[in-house]
């Protein structure tokens, strides 16, 4: 069962439209909500009028001043209001909201709002702040730093032979989920509130909210329903969308929905932050790493929420799998008065694998090693300390996937005949072909004692007739965790797949098995549902042992039929009603807890980051047209290590997926800010999303170094695809034509810019 | 603002609607009818999430004017698919090869399948991607979108 192609659980009602996710919900006297937003970026607010040939007293309109209790969403840090209040710190921050019948009524009420401001001084893009942060400019205000490392590194930088360094910068990114950001709040008839809609991570919904509406969790529950993609996208934001529309339906006594056209969703939400990585590195003239000093800005945007473990999280993967004899990173994210920035798909790594992969290419290069060779030395093995001085146990699969690659890529021989410096004969009416590689790894859960902190717990019922069934806060985006889930349960208790069924996510049944995030829900969820299945097995085996006067250890459930060695002693719901008797199900329950050798220190950043890491490689081929500079893409090949697969095809699914994205990242995808603070491409006409036409041909595979204490041995899988891709295409693109561009998205117009440097270079 | 009528063929059964002369087919759709799976992902024609077939042809029915349709068009969306050899053929072909995630995209990449193997029912692989072209995917990289009409085309080939 594990390793067995399971077909989705949801893939019939969602290709026949009877899956409903948020809008399609219908409820009687359901109003829809719009967003009065400031209109500058940075100011204090002088005048809120409700203007306008509109007759107010018909419609609901809320403000800070109506929120009756915590007015700031609880999120990772507590700084960010529901409503803007006195100060305004992005444009299009909220500052009110409007309930009406229909949505077009409350968007022209919204429009009939005047928002007056007294403005300030706005500091908007990376560049400004990442030369602000050079010159040590007080005026930059810190959102949360880290920095951690081992050994004077300017003392190790002076006794290497070869010194290189380099900056690299990084762009936002949008999620783009097709389903844009929804909830709704139903009053309830206890006096409670529902809060519904697309959502990650219910268990931080219902705390925000409830504190919001100063009510306790009896009093309000949320329920995750399907989501149109996620991609960390619908992890903090549903808790700032989800205070609106409760605040709005406490006031009119009647359900309210909020739906954000794309427009506002791209302009208004989470999106990845933008990044400067400075890095510094030295090693021995045979290639071998010495040193590695890295300097890294994120712009936050407006407020902290998320950036703390984002930034963590891209500062402690930011020397690459390497191992660094010596190494410092300092991690800082800075105010800018622009939308927060928070979770997407790779939380911070996509931003620094980008970095030190494209570095290390530079620094093989200069130390004349192939970029494979250089990696496959340097690769961080079993017993190696990282940066953070987690010294690596088990499960490292650095040299299989390196190796891997090589054999099913033919890496080598490519590198060495194409290229600009390469072999074959170069025939200037072809485009430029080039190969480029990136080893990436990922950290499976969350960081440090995050895992500790949260504590999942999981529930699995027994039903009489023979059901099973998870009770979990882990949600469904699209990744497929609803058929994965029972996938685990199943094989470990010894049921077809059919039998066992996640409940639908609804706080007031599920208990909290923490966020939907950080790769963690397979191995972690998955995790402590494999040991209560095993719980519900002994226990089913133990009863009928009891009735039949028979060892429990000759017993065993395969395939729904218990047995007796190969004797056939009934079905799984014939035993399991007689071990119930007169009781509906039997509930198993367990709870994480971190492995108890691992040891984290937040302060200082050291100790073991994570349980396991999962290992990556991609390949990128490349063909550069010289007359365009447009990047085409035949293929990319994805090697990657996940411990165990559940289900192959669901897996090849992540990979590919998370493959497009960054792909999609490195060429074509770009937000932009403009001189008034507002993010400039807020419509899929302008930020330009990868097509079928776009898409190479993703050829993945998949290989499988146990963890122990994952399910049937599975690590985290979902973010790491979306590490490999970017840097492995700027390697390419520098093979094709010998010049690196170190600023992403890898654009025509800057390649071409970077050709003309280098040509002009060459004459002067 | 006068109320317009018209009488459709949607998914094989007649239907009479009333709607103001601005609505868009895609909340006329969803609303009147309640066909859901006609999703908005964008609403400005960019993204494919909200396409149909009129008359065999994949429409955006959040650039269509409900009104721009004459009596006795015939519309399929994806819950009609069921009804015939070729839709049932392109939602196995989907089930068998993942090519379902998050399903938003799923409706309307089903109903452009369709539209392609009715017209080419042997369509390679680059046929099929220009064919979905305007049908954005943030889920699966594609590919075993493309699989999946490969697999229908097959299937229906088969039970021809
Ligand atoms: S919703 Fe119609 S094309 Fe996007
Ligand atoms: S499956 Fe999610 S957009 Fe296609």
């Amino acid at each position: 069962m594990i390793g067995d192609n399971k077909r989705r659980k949801d893939a019939h009602d969602k290709m026949d439209g009877s899956l409903r996710y948020t809008a399609d919900v219908d409820y009687p006297g359901l109003w829809h909500a719009a967003t009065v937003r400031a209109p500058l970026a940075h100011g204090r607010l002088r005048g809120i009028r409700q203007g306008g040939n509109i007759d107010w007293s018909k419609l609901i309109f809320a403000t800070a001043a109506d929120i009756p209790g915590t007015k700031n969403v609880r999120m990772i840090a507590q700084d960010m209001p529901f409503l803007a209040d006195d100060l305004v710190r992005y444009k299009g921050e909220p500052v009110a909201v409007v309930a009406a019948p229909t949505r077009a009524e409350a968007q022209m009420a919204c429009r009939a709002v005047e928002v007056e401001m007294e403005p300030l001084e706005a500091i908007l893009t990376l560049d400004e702040i990442v030369a602000k942060h050079q010159r040590g400019d007080p005026d930059l205000e810190v959102l949360s730093q880290w920095s951690f490392g081992h050994g004077d590194v300017e003392a190790a930088l002076e006794s290497a032979d070869i010194v290189v360094e380099g900056a690299y910068t990084t762009p936002h990114q949008e999620q783009a989920y097709l389903e844009t950001n929804a909830m709704t709040a139903i009053p309830e008839d206890d006096g409670g509130v529902c809060v519904e809609g697309s959502l990650q991570c219910p268990y931080y919904v219902a705390p925000a909210v409830a504190a919001m509406l100063d009510v306790g969790l009896d009093k309000l529950h949320v329920r995750a329903l399907p989501m149109g993609g996620a991609f960390g996208g619908k992890e903090d934001f549903p808790s700032v969308l989800g205070g609106h529309v409760a605040l709005l339906a406490q006031k009119a006594g009647r359900p309210v929905r909020i739906v954000l056209d794309r427009s506002e969703d791209i302009a208004y939400s989470t999106k990845r932050h933008p990044a400067w990585m400075h890095i510094r590195t030295g090693a021995a003239k045979d290639g071998t790493l010495i040193a590695a000093d890295i300097d890294i800005v994120f712009d936050g945007g407006a407020y902290a929420t998320m950036s703390p473990v984002v930034l963590s999280r891209g500062a402690i993967h930011a020397p690459g799998p390497y191992r660094w004899p010596v190494v410092q990173v300092r991690a800082v994210a800075y105010r800018t008065h622009t939308p927060p920035n928070g979770a997407f798909r790779g939380f911070g790594v996509p931003q620094t694998a980008y970095a030190i992969e494209s570095h290390m290419d530079r620094l093989a290069q200069v130390c004349e090693v192939e970029p494979h060779t250089f990696r496959l030395n340097n690769r961080l093995r079993i017993g190696d300390r990282t940066g953070t001085s987690q010294v690596l146990k088990d499960s490292v699969a650095s040299e299989e996937v390196l190796k891997h690659t090589m054999e099913v890529t033919d890496f080598a021989r490519k590198w060495r005949k194409w290229g600009i410096k390469g072999t074959d004969k170069h025939d200037l009416g072809a485009p430029a072909r080039g190969v480029g590689l990136s080893f990436f790894w990922h950290g499976a859960g969350f960081t440090g004692a995050g895992e500790a902190r949260i504590a999942a717990r999981v529930a699995l019922d027994l039903v009489q007739g023979g059901r099973v069934r998870i009770r979990v806060s882990s949600t469904e985006m699209g990744q497929g965790a609803h058929t994965v889930l029972p996938q685990i349960v199943a094989n470990a208790l010894g049921v077809p797949h059919s039998q066992v069924s996640v409940d639908p996510v609804d706080t007031r049944f599920v208990p909290d098995s923490g966020p939907t995030v950080a790769s963690r829900t397979t191995m972690i969820v998955g995790g402590e549902l494999e040991g209560c299945a095993l719980d519900a097995r002994a226990w089913l085996l133990q009863s009928t042992a009891d009735k039949l006067q028979r060892a429990p250890e000759t017993l065993s459930v395969v395939e729904g039929r218990l047995r007796g060695g190969k004797e056939d002693l009934g079905s799984f719901a014939t035993h399991l009603q007689a071990a119930l008797g007169d009781n509906e199900l039997k509930t198993f329950e367990r709870q994480h807890a971190l492995a108890p050798h691992l040891q984290w220190d937040e302060a200082s950043h050291t100790g073991d980051a994570y349980a396991t890491y999962t290992w990556g490689c991609c390949v990128a081929e490349v063909l550069i047209h010289r007359d365009t500079y447009e990047v085409e893409v035949p293929r990319l090949t994805m090697v990657v290590d996940v411990g165990r697969i559940i289900n192959p095809k669901l897996a090849k699914g992540q990979v590919e997926g998370g493959t497009l994205q960054a792909l999609g990242y490195a060429l074509c995808e770009e937000v932009g800010v403009g001189e008034d603070g507002a993010l400039l491409r807020d419509s899929f006409q302008t930020y330009i999303l990868p097509t079928t036409l776009d898409a190479p041909e993703i050829e993945v595979h998949m290989l499988e170094k146990p963890y122990t204490r994952g399910p049937g041995g599975a690590k985290g899988l979902g973010e790491m695809p979306m590490n490999g891709a970017a840097p492995a295409l700027a390697n390419a693109v520098e093979h094709a034509l010998g010049v690196r561009v170190t600023d992403l998205p890898l654009s025509p117009e800057k390649i071409f810019a970077a050709c003309s440097a280098a040509r002009a270079g060459r004459s002067s | 603002m006068s109320t317009l009528e018209r009488h459709w063929l949607v998914n094989g059964v007649k239907q009479t609607l009333r709607f103001e002369p601005l609505a868009r087919l895609l909340d006329v759709l969803r609303e009147q009818l309640g066909l859901l799976s006609v999703k908005e992902g964008c609403g400005e024609g960019e993204c494919g999430t909200c396409s149909v077939l009129i008359d065999g042809t994949p429409q955006l029915a959040c650039m269509v004017a409900a009104a721009q349709l004459d009596d006795g068009a015939s519309l399929l969306t994806a819950e009609g698919l069921e009804n015939d050899a070729l839709g049932r053929a392109m939602k196995q072909g989907f089930d068998e090869e993942a090519a379902v995630q998050c399903g938003y995209c799923t409706p309307a990449m089903l109903l452009g399948g369709y539209a392609l193997l009715e017209a080419v029912p042997e369509a390679e692989e680059d046929q099929i991607r220009v064919a979905l072209a305007g049908h954005i995917c943030r889920c699966t990289g594609y590919g075993a979108i493309v699989s999946a009409v490969q697999r229908a085309a097959e299937l229906t080939k088969e039970g021809a």
